[in-house]
């Protein structure tokens, strides 16, 4: 009864929206994910790969090989194995030290082999895994969620086709094709589609930091398919999953049309059977059922040899790799850094807004400035908001306004130059306000002396005292407090002033402090003006 | 016209898996399967000079021929079971077309072929004891790769011009009867489900 109230909540299928599992209807997914790899060449051949960079070039970048002409053959290019072990590393992958390629035969308009080269009996890589956190994850609950890795295998992308419907004819552009790909599979592990979103996130950031790939799914870099399965029967496939809101949506969608299916007693008859379904951005739609899947004729690729590899090749894979998120967001969120996990992102995984730096250049910089600075100051002393936010929000900011890159200022602008820059603010030495100033300056200057220009010397010290920002000016309590009791006296709001003291109007001191370091041009230091005000007033709250 | 050396070099490159001949006369003594020489004897390492190879080829072997034209080929052939509907969807597979086409003519012939191929299926060998590193053309037991290797190999490739995979180095359409806007057509949609 309780799984009929509750079935009854989602009998509208299109109510993706308002989604959440229910009793009785236990889904489970699997996931297949082909990602284009970011090689210098194809896969076979040592044409150019860059099949989204060509769109608008058809057969531009296309070798004989590429385009199947009679009498080419297969040169394996090692440097999608260098990134298939790398990929196969940091998913703990059982290597395969003798892996080789296989033929599978379809006709198809986008295969100009009559084959797809893969690796069907014996791929790279097999039983890996990936471990999703509620931390640094968001899938729920306190237990981390460990995702089987069935296997890697390496393998062939299709040429691009148009349909030209009223011709009926399609025009064809191989320049995708015999790019690298790497297709993982997944165990059917997933339970909720929290568990999905996060595993295709952490996947995509992976294969970003080892260089792998893009991991882009608008641009198909990367392509998700999903098996889905409710209840154990029979799994649907869904295919066509451009972003990850069409992977998310899918499975909602699916997951309610089978439990209408199931709740108006058509399980046998419609549900029996696995089948492909694709998503069309409202609702998925039958491609074809699995019963009518052709035979592929997997064969071994006659012209490729054996993919040996020798025992000690992972350890030396393993030194070349990156650090990875999971271990940089702890190292980053602990003492010294203290970092949010929101600001840890930003030096760690790249979104579309990230287009001024490279995260891991960002990362060198702000772990070189929060060493410079803690060495200038004091590891006891410091306050690792300084650079926190001076490096998230001051310079990524200025860098945005300006349109310049971090790698343009670096040479400049160096950690250790910056690093001073945050000592004497540390110091008080000048306000926030002016440091703001001096690092706008300072990088202004840059952008008009443009990127190609030889490194300048910055000295704090000199454009202190050239723009008078030295903030104590007012080095005597006495000044400040006069300066206070003037602005006081200026306002001339006696029901202000008491609104300020009974905490009625709390803002009326933002105001008043406002006031004292406009009349300063920002050297002072707020925090003072505001204890000083405090103090006169009497302020208690 | 081969030249001596030519002929010897595509001697070589045969097999002990007992490839067939030029006149496919000879196949593996294994093939009558009872023979007193297990088939496992017969996979091994390449050939490695011409007299090995002669050596090979004047061992008792069965022929092809001979079964062919026998009774038993014949008897055998005409018992299978295959149906029209068998025969249009390997017709598919292969991207032949399934209409307008003797049907009766490809099953005779097909069953012709089954018989023969179920014939080489009922020699037993032991699998588990094959080396399948010696069953291939190429040479498998190549040295294993090492990082250092890896990544030389990396920093070695190049284009070569030879093979078309300079960008613009050809004009890959020219090539074809129909393109359009630099791109190759395909008439009849994308060869899926093809009549």
């Amino acid at each position: 009864m309780e799984m009929l109230v509750n079935c009854r909540r989602y009998l509208s299928v299109g109510s993706v929206k308002k989604f959440s599992l229910v009793s009785g209807y236990n889904l489970k997914c699997g996931l297949e994910v082909h990602t284009q790899l970011d090689t210098k060449h194809k896969l076979f051949s040592f044409s150019t790969n860059d099949p989204f960079g060509s769109v608008d070039k058809p057969n531009q970048n296309i070798s004989y090989f590429d385009a199947a002409l009679p009498g080419s053959q297969p040169i394996l290019n090692y440097e999608v194995v260098l990134q298939a072990l790398k990929l196969a590393s940091v998913l703990g992958c059982s290597i395969n030290y003798n892996s080789q390629f296989d033929r599978k035969h379809y006709f198809y308009g986008d295969q100009p082999l009559g084959y797809q080269i893969t690796q069907h009996y014996s791929p790279i890589a097999s039983n890996g895994h990936l471990r999703l956190s509620p931390k640094f994850d968001g899938i729920g609950g306190t237990k981390d969620k460990t995702i089987d890795i069935i296997q890697l295998q390496i393998e062939q992308d299709t040429g691009k086709s148009i349909y030209i419907e009223n011709e009926d004819l399609t025009l064809l552009d191989f320049n995708r094709s015999n790019v690298p790909l790497i297709e993982m599979v997944t165990k059917p592990d997933f339970t909720t589609i929290e568990q999905v979103r996060a595993f295709v996130k952490k996947y995509q950031n992976l294969i970003k930091i080892l260089g792998v790939s893009t991991g882009e799914l608008e641009t198909g870099a990367m392509r998700v398919d999903v098996n889905i399965s409710i209840n154990d029967l029979p799994r649907v496939e869904l295919k066509n999953l451009p972003n990850t809101s069409s992977i998310v949506n899918a499975i909602k969608y699916e997951y309610n049309r089978q439990i209408e299916i199931i709740h108006n007693g058509k399980a046998e008859e419609e549900l029996s059977f696995s089948e492909t379904r694709g998503w069309n951005g409202s609702e998925t739609v039958k491609l074809r059922s699995k019963e009518t899947t052709i035979d592929y004729r997997y064969m071994p690729d006659s012209e490729l040899p054996k993919l040996k590899l020798a025992e000690d090749i992972m350890k030396k894979v393993k030194e070349s790799l990156p650090p990875l998120p999971d271990e940089l967001f702890e190292q980053l969120t602990h003492h010294p850094y203290n970092l949010s996990l929101k600001d840890a992102k930003i030096f760690v995984i790249s979104n579309t807004h990230t287009i001024n730096y490279e995260n891991a250049e960002l990362r060198q910089y702000y772990l070189e400035v929060f060493k410079r600075y803690s060495d200038e100051i004091g590891a006891k002393n410091i306050n690792p908001k300084l650079p926190n936010g001076w490096i998230i929000n001051e310079l990524i900011g200025d860098l945005n306004k300006l349109d310049l890159y971090l790698n343009d200022i670096t040479p400049s602008l160096t950690p250790k130059v910056f690093a001073q820059l945050l000592s004497l603010i540390h110091t008080k030495k000048i306000s926030k306000t002016s440091g703001k100033l001096l690092l706008f300056h300072v990088l202004k200057e840059l952008k008009d002396r443009g990127s190609s220009s030889v490194p300048i010397n910055i000295n704090f010290d000199t454009l202190i005292e050239e723009f008078e920002l030295e903030q104590d000016t007012i080095r005597n309590k006495n000044d400040l407090v006069l300066l206070c009791q003037h602005i006081i006296d200026e306002l001339d709001n006696k029901k202000m002033i008491a609104d300020i003291i009974s905490g009625k109007k709390k803002n009326g001191l933002k105001f008043l402090v406002g006031q004292g370091m406009r009349s300063s041009q920002g050297k002072l230091d707020p925090i003072e003006l505001e204890k000083t005000f405090k103090s006169m007033l009497e302020i208690k709250w | 016209m081969f030249t001596p050396m030519q002929q010897q070099m595509s001697l070589i490159r045969l097999t002990r898996i007992g490839r067939f001949s030029g006149s496919l006369r000879y196949f593996t003594r294994g093939l009558s399967g009872n023979s007193s020489m297990p088939l496992k004897q017969w996979i091994g390492s390449k050939f490695n000079t011409l007299d090995e190879v002669k050596q090979f080829m004047q061992q008792d072997s069965a022929s092809i021929e001979e079964y062919l034209n026998s009774d038993s080929a014949r008897t055998t052939s005409s018992n299978l079971d295959i149906s029209d509907e068998t025969i249009r969807r390997l017709l598919k597979l292969s991207g032949l077309p399934t209409e307008s086409v003797d049907i009766l003519h490809i099953k005779k012939r097909l069953k012709y072929q089954m018989s023969f191929l179920n014939k080489l299926q009922e020699i037993s060998y032991d699998t588990d004891k094959i080396d399948e590193n010696n069953s291939r053309i190429l040479p498998r037991n190549s040295k294993p790769l090492s990082y250092e290797e890896l990544i030389s190999k990396i920093e070695r490739a190049t284009k070569s011009e030879d093979l078309g995979e300079v960008s613009n180095s050809w004009n890959p359409t020219e090539l074809s009867a129909l393109s359009r806007n630099k791109m190759y057509v395909l008439r009849g949609g994308l060869m899926k489900d093809r009549e």
